[in-house]
């Protein structure tokens, strides 16, 4: 038996339609010679489709995931974020942020800043899935999605304030979410937050089991589990 | 119950359930439209038809049993019903409506 793409598989079981028949179905296939790239474009596509309709079909609830992503990774970077990313720069490099202010040095706390940003958006992520079950998977998606969205948007308006006024404004509280779409990292933070929030977060979703048993073959027809 | 048209793909789906017969599962009904209709579906979009077919009582859904080359996971067989059935010719009928009386596609057989 051939071995299955283990991350591909991870997608389709957390993000795809909660069926293990379906699982089955692409086993099959892939036992019949389909390639490694054909099973990653099923597995995506089936995660992809099946989080348009779960959000289209529960529209209220994606919002509230999303609220409840956004508002965690906030709440914890105003709680945590800026004391730990101080901290840990001071533990590690002895860094401290009056010395900065005079000698420029900021990079240890870039660092540790980031750090502790990206941990925020990964404990947010798992905040979302064990809230919204079932369908943890979709509603991971559309915070993923919503923060792509807004990253970019911080991205867009970075650029062009930059341009104007020559300055990086900056918003303080909103630094937590903000530092990743600055100029010399955005393009990395672009992706890697959403990213985070998909990789820890299918670390924290259910794996699909079959919901309901419908009846073996040779029973009675029954509708489908799902219905 | 449902007096619902079937989308071009849901009609797609479900006449290559019909086609398929007794062994109509996921890989089956695909490759029946990928063969027939020269159509390339993804298994995603051939499930989540076939999961929205159910709801409406147009297919039934039941599971097979258990195979090795499947991982140990059960096919899940369908097969369309009478409401189904209905909706299919329902569909049909308003194709062929709309059809006739095009100048454009005179002469091209239904």
């Amino acid at each position: 038996m051939r071995k299955l793409p283990a991350l591909a598989t991870a997608v389709v079981l957390r993000l795809g339609p909660q069926d293990e028949s379906f699982v089955g179905d692409l086993v099959e296939e892939y036992e019949s010679g389909r390639s490694r790239a054909w099973y990653w474009r099923e597995a995506l596509s089936a995660a992809l489709l099946t989080s348009v309709r779960q959000i289209g079909a529960r529209p209220a609830r994606a919002f509230a995931a999303i609220l409840t992503g956004w508002g965690t990774s906030l709440l914890l970077f105003l709680l945590l974020g800026d004391r730990t990313a101080n901290g840990l720069a001071g533990w590690l490099w002895n860094w401290d942020r009056q010395t900065a202010y005079e000698t420029g040095v900021w990079w240890p706390f870039w660092i540790t800043a980031s750090l502790v940003s990206y941990s925020g958006f990964g404990l947010s992520a798992l905040a979302v899935v064990r809230l919204y079950r079932p369908p943890a998977g979709p509603m991971l998606m559309a915070y993923a999605a919503s923060m792509l969205l807004g990253l970019i948007a911080s991205s867009l308006l970075i650029e062009v304030l930059t341009r104007r006024t020559g300055a990086v404004p900056v918003p303080h509280t909103l630094f937590y979410v903000v530092s990743v779409a600055l100029p010399h990292c955005w393009r990395a933070g672009l992706l890697l937050a959403p990213m985070i929030i998909l990789v820890a977060g299918l670390c924290g979703c259910p794996s699909s089991g079959e919901p309901a048993s419908p009846k073996r073959e040779g029973g009675s027809r029954q509708p489908h589990p799902s219905a | 119950m449902s007096d619902r048209f079937l989308t071009d793909f849901e009609l797609m789906v479900i006449l290559a359930v019909l086609r398929v017969r007794d062994d109509a599962y996921g890989v089956s009904i695909a490759r029946e439209i990928e063969q027939t209709a020269g159509r390339s579906v993804t298994h995603a979009a051939v499930y989540l038809a076939l999961d929205r077919l159910c709801r409406h009582g147009l297919v039934s859904a039941r599971l097979g049993n258990p195979t090795a080359e499947r991982g140990g996971r059960a096919k899940k067989l369908f097969s369309v019903t009478a409401a189904g059935l209905r909706a299919i010719r329902r569909t049909r009928r308003a194709f062929i409506a709309l059809w006739k009386g095009v100048p454009e596609l005179k002469g091209t057989p239904v």
